[in-house]
């Protein structure tokens, strides 16, 4: 509920900066298809889906990036609600680069068990190239965390993920359609770790 | 007070306007007036000579020729003013004044013949004498010229006032002889032939400015008149034939698309499609990621194919192709044109010729 008010409250405040200049400000909606293979507790591989908003706001050079998530992950004898979420700030570097800071956090929920939250600190970067310049992009997305956190059993935590994929935008319009692959991993020193990966289909459209 | 000023601003500046007016007036009249009073002058003069007003006849020529500058005289104007002077000089019985200014009409224009049935049979005399008594040259040549040296050769067409012997070299400023070109006597006319060649006959002089001199010589040998006519050696003519125009865009444009572009949209897909295969097994360790990243990978590499096909690299570009045609048409006739001329200017030296001037060495006369 509270991760709900952040993101429209995000929302509101993009959109109030994009009404002032030098603001643009895109919002989108991914659908995902998700495996998660979790060897935290137990060995288990749930698989389920995942739908996520984001938003975005960019300054010249400086860009600030909203997504939240949940959906439901389930195998032949388990079921969980999986919510994942990230604040980032980003500097371009490069026309085609971006550095990025902030934490990302997932949390699988399960009935008749306290929720199992992992939260990262993180710095990535990330790369685009025009296939069809100004029309068609790939993307690649890599992070890594500085530090991080597993709440059950409580203990540090690191992690790392990869994201890429293909942008594709409609013609003279300002929506884009994304298509792409994302995986991450949270583990802890002594081996146990909860890997997610998916393949989104995501669309976004570009206030300006 | 400020309304005084300003009316009285109002009427003064008409005022200076007209006086401005005046001014220029003033100064622009006499110059024209100048011009025309020579003319005007000679006009009366002739009509005063014809009234047997010699007197006044005299005055009035001898103010037409004092005028100098713009105004002055033509130069067959000037001929014209000096027989009639010298005509009424001699109706004044002023023999002596009558043929010094023979003396000046014959050494300003030798080919000077005055009009049997204008001047009467004691001017025609008079004019004789002292035109025979009286050797100058003029020289006429083409202004500008161009020759091959040795094998072609510039004509300078002589007139002389009366028979007498000349000698005729072309020299250098610096008073040295470069070519010899004639010794010997003149009639009425004579055409002196130079070949373009110095005085050892092998090549032609250094491009400069040389002089043809012709030296009048009388009865006992000595120079009484030199001719001088400027004359300038130029580097032979190179551009005989017009170059032709060249287009709008003399810039070659690339006739193939080139593989720069079509490599650099192949790149991201081709990096993806790696990156899909070799990152997530490096993020997600001790773990075997899914096939559906594959999936993934697979259509954004296809993408980066169709755009690297989409590009056509090495495919020729048919309106470049055609721009490119035109401008090697273009260098072609142009480099073509260059070497015509080179070969037709190969040996050539221009010419260039000024006007002939008689100068009077002091102490020998008539």
């Amino acid at each position: 509920m509270l991760a709900c008010s952040t993101v429209l409250g995000a929302l509101t405040l993009t959109t109030q900066l994009h009404a002032q200049s030098h603001w643009t400000v895109s919002f989108g909606a991914a659908g995902a298809r998700e495996i998660v293979q979790s060897r935290v507790t137990a060995q288990t591989r749930l698989s389920g889906s995942l739908f996520s908003g984001e938003a975005v706001a960019t300054r010249r050079r400086f860009v600030a990036r909203l997504r939240y998530g949940q959906g439901h992950i389930t195998s032949d004898t388990a079921a969980r609600d999986l919510v994942q979420g990230e604040a980032l700030v980003g500097y371009q570097a490069r026309p085609w680069l971006h550095v990025w800071l902030g934490p990302r956090a997932r949390t699988f929920v399960a009935p008749g068990l306290s929720d199992r939250r992992w939260l990262f600190w993180t710095g990535g970067v990330s790369a685009r190239g025009g296939i069809f310049p100004g029309r068609v992009e790939s993307f690649v997305e890599l992070w890594h965390s500085f530090s991080g956190s597993l709440n059950r059993p409580a203990s540090p935590a690191s992690g790392s993920g990869v994201e890429l994929g293909l942008e594709a935008r409609l013609a003279d319009r300002p929506w884009w359609l994304r298509f792409a692959y994302r995986i991450d991993q949270g583990r802890l020193d002594d081996g146990r770790r909860d890997t997610v990966e998916g393949v989104a289909l995501a669309v976004r459209y570009v206030l300006r | 007070m400020d309304a005084q000023n300003a009316h009285a601003d109002r009427l003064m500046r008409p005022a200076l306007l007209l006086l401005a007016g005046l001014c220029c007036g003033t100064l622009a009249v006499p110059s024209l007036a100048a011009g025309q009073a020579a003319s005007a002058a000679l006009t009366q003069g002739v009509r005063a000579y014809d009234d047997l007003e010699f007197e006044q006849a005299a005055g009035l020529l001898r103010r037409a020729l004092a005028v100098q500058g713009s105004g002055a005289l033509s130069a067959a104007d000037v001929s014209r003013a000096l027989i009639y002077l010298v005509a009424t000089e001699l109706l004044r019985d002023r023999r002596d004044s009558a043929r010094a200014i023979a003396r000046r009409l014959l050494v300003s224009n030798p080919r000077f013949r005055p009009d049997e049935l204008v001047f009467p049979p004691q001017l025609l005399l008079l004019y004789e004498v002292v035109r025979r008594a009286t050797p100058a040259v003029i020289a006429e040549a083409s202004a500008d010229t161009a020759i091959r040296p040795g094998s072609e050769a510039v004509a300078v067409r002589l007139y002389a006032s009366s028979v007498h012997d000349i000698a005729a070299t072309l020299v250098a400023l610096d008073g040295r002889v470069v070519r010899t070109l004639y010794r010997g006597p003149i009639g009425d006319s004579l055409t002196l032939r130079w070949n373009g060649l110095e005085s050892a006959g092998t090549s032609p002089p250094p491009s400069g400015a040389y002089a043809l001199t012709v030296s009048s010589f009388n009865r006992e040998g000595r120079v009484v008149r030199i001719m001088r006519m400027p004359v300038e050696v130029l580097p032979g003519p190179t551009d005989t034939l017009p170059h032709p125009p060249p287009p709008a865009d003399s810039v070659l444009l690339p006739e193939r698309q080139p593989m720069g572009p079509a490599l650099r949209v192949l790149a991201p897909g081709l990096l993806a499609g790696v990156g899909v295969a070799v990152l997530p097994g490096l993020v997600a360790r001790g773990e075997k990621p899914s096939g559906a990243r594959f999936l993934v990978g697979g259509t954004v590499t296809l993408v980066g194919i169709a755009a690297f096909v989409s590009h056509r690299p090495h495919r020729q570009i048919p309106a470049n192709v055609a721009h490119n045609r035109v401008i090697r048409d273009w260098r072609r006739t142009d480099t073509d044109v260059a070497r015509r001329n080179s070969e037709q200017g190969r040996g050539l030296i221009g010419l260039r010729t000024g006007a002939p001037v008689i100068l009077t060495p002091d102490g020998t006369g008539p």
